[in-house]
């Protein structure tokens, strides 16, 4: 009955071994034989049936259910939908539960650090300490605006005062200025992630390029080359390679062309006297800030891929790779890179970490009204009403990215999910 | 970590093809093609699973583990060696008891509000 089957419909069955190509390909060697003998037995039945059009029938089903589900299965192996299907809890808490675990325990780590930094600025800063000692204020005006300001009452009690606003959206005002600190703290990281994001992108798509090439020509003039430089390129400290970038861009490269003004800004986000936002004027203005942030970044990167990428290229599936007959580039980006870029997903979400750090520094030397520095200027002044909610925005960026990049490791490692 | 067997999942309602494809297999374990015919009979004809609807139920169903691939063939001799058979688990059966049971529920509520023939008697002695 089978053997009937098969003759004489060799046709038919090839346009639909085409058909399967639709298919993700993981999908296709799983299921794709029993589909083909599915199909066949299909198309016998219609044969030995007879029917005028049945043939023709089969096919317009057999195209609408091809149509309807290799879409569906595309985007199901696009974005792997199906590791929830392998979880041995059915995959009902799954991803979704562990991103909302991991947020959760957010909550008291944001408790923890808000509370730390009031400590610490309450104990050490006094903000109306310039009071005291100007010989114009008298000390009773001092004592009232003192008491305006609820810096009489008891510490325990200003940290639970300013916990409950800002927990109902109150964000206050600065102790300080008295501007409102919600618009603050949104313009200043709105700065700051312009700033880190295009330092991130461009440092790991250099540091990337750097770590491929010298780990295919390893140990050739280019890799000891890019090798110092990483060296070279970590021990900088930040902030003396700032100043020294103001100094060579803006002063002596300046007297050497004998120019007017320097080729690149050195301070702040907008020349003087400028109003409105310019494109070219901001990048001109971003440079340098960038450049200060990247040199690290790329020194990492380089390293972390060059490591990975000589692990990978002694990997034995790629001598499968280049056995089946792949071309070299194929071999390299589509089978080396894709796995060696896995565990510097883990270095990235732990570097936009320590980017933070250097943003502090970096905003401080070159001006950049980012979150650097206004939490250093808030620091200074013992600003709480400014530096706590700063905390807040800062580690809930910090405990999101870390949960980004875990979950990111999770989806290109399948190893990586029958842990949870 | 240990391997947990994998919880029944009964509270949503399945899908067709998918309730199907498991009272196909009630009844013993069956390759592809006769769970499409099987899905035909047992619907008039009305169910008509394509290869990539039922393939794609079966991976869900083999994830979820309501299905399971089974080693044995139930006729050596006669059988193509590429087949593959299907078989419900444990689980699968209380799945399919309990959207069975689900939809008796909604039967009898409709049958209730004269939505549908009152009892199946009448039907097959009208239907001839």
């Amino acid at each position: 009955m089978r053997a009937l089957a098969v003759r004489g419909g060799q046709r038919h069955v090839a346009a639909y071994r085409a058909l399967l190509r639709l298919y993700p390909w993981r999908f296709r060697r799983r299921f794709g034989e029993e589909m083909l003998q599915l199909f066949r037995g299909r198309l016998h039945d219609e044969r030995e049936r007879g029917r005028r059009g049945g043939v023709a029938l089969l096919w317009v089903r057999t195209v609408a259910d091809v149509a309807r589900t290799a879409p569906a299965e595309r985007v199901r192996a696009a974005f792997d939908l199906d590791w929830r299907e392998r979880l041995p809890s059915g995959g009902r808490s799954g991803l979704a539960g562990y991103a909302a675990r991991r947020l959760l325990l957010a909550v008291p780590v944001l408790l923890g650090a808000s509370l730390l930094v009031f400590v610490v600025i309450r104990t050490t800063v006094d903000p109306l300490g310039g009071c005291a000692l100007n010989p114009r204020v008298s000390v009773a005006d001092c004592l009232r605006l003192r008491r305006q300001l609820g810096l009489d009452r008891s510490m325990p009690m200003q940290y639970l005062l300013w916990l409950g606003h800002f927990l109902r959206g109150d964000w206050g005002r600065s102790l300080i200025s008295n501007r409102p600190v919600l618009p603050d703290v949104r313009s200043a990281l709105a700065n700051t992630l312009v700033l880190g994001l295009a330092a991130t992108v461009l440092s790991l798509v250099v540091g990337t390029a750097i770590g491929m090439v010298s780990s295919i020509r390893r140990y050739s003039a280019f890799d000891h080359l890019t090798t110092g430089g990483a060296f070279l390129g970590l021990s900088i400290p930040g902030f003396w390679f700032a100043l020294l970038l103001q100094v060579v861009v803006g002063v002596e490269l300046t007297r050497l062309l004998h120019l007017s003004t320097p080729i690149l800004p050195t301070a702040g986000l907008a020349s003087p006297g400028s109003h409105g936002f310019h494109l070219v004027d901001r990048l001109r203005h971003l440079a340098l800030p960038i450049v200060v942030l990247s040199v690290q970044e790329v020194a990492i990167y380089s390293r972390y891929v060059r490591a990975s990428m000589l692990e990978t290229l002694g990997a034995e599936y790629l001598r499968t790779a280049r056995a089946k007959g792949l071309r070299e580039r194929t071999v390299v980006t589509r089978h080396a890179l894709r796995n060696a870029v896995v565990p510097i997903t883990t270095v990235a979400g732990l570097s936009i970490g320590a980017l933070a750090g250097g943003l502090i520094i970096t905003e401080t030397v070159f001006q950049y009204p980012g979150m650097g520095q206004l939490f250093v200027t808030a620091m200074r002044q013992g600003d709480y009403l400014v530096v706590l909610p700063w905390v807040m925005v800062a580690v809930t960026f910090m405990v999101v990215l870390n949960l980004a990049a875990d979950i990111a490791y999770a989806l290109l490692d399948p190893r990586v999910r029958y842990a949870w | 970590m240990p391997k947990r067997p994998p919880q029944a999942r009964a509270e949503g309602p399945l899908s067709p093809a998918v309730f199907h494809i498991l009272l196909a297999l009630a009844e013993g374990e069956k390759h592809g093609y006769a769970i499409m015919r099987e899905a035909e009979r047992l619907s008039d004809g009305q169910v008509r699973l394509g290869p990539g609807t039922l393939y794609g139920s079966i991976k869900k169903l083999l994830g979820s583990g309501l299905i399971e691939e089974s080693g044995n063939r139930p006729d050596p001799e006669l059988d193509d060696e590429r087949r593959r058979y299907y078989r419900l688990t444990e689980n699968g059966l209380r799945v399919l008891a309990a959207e069975t049971e689900r939809l008796t529920r909604l039967v009898r509520v409709a049958r209730a509000r004269q939505l549908a023939a009152p009892a199946p008697v009448l039907r097959f002695g009208g239907a001839g």
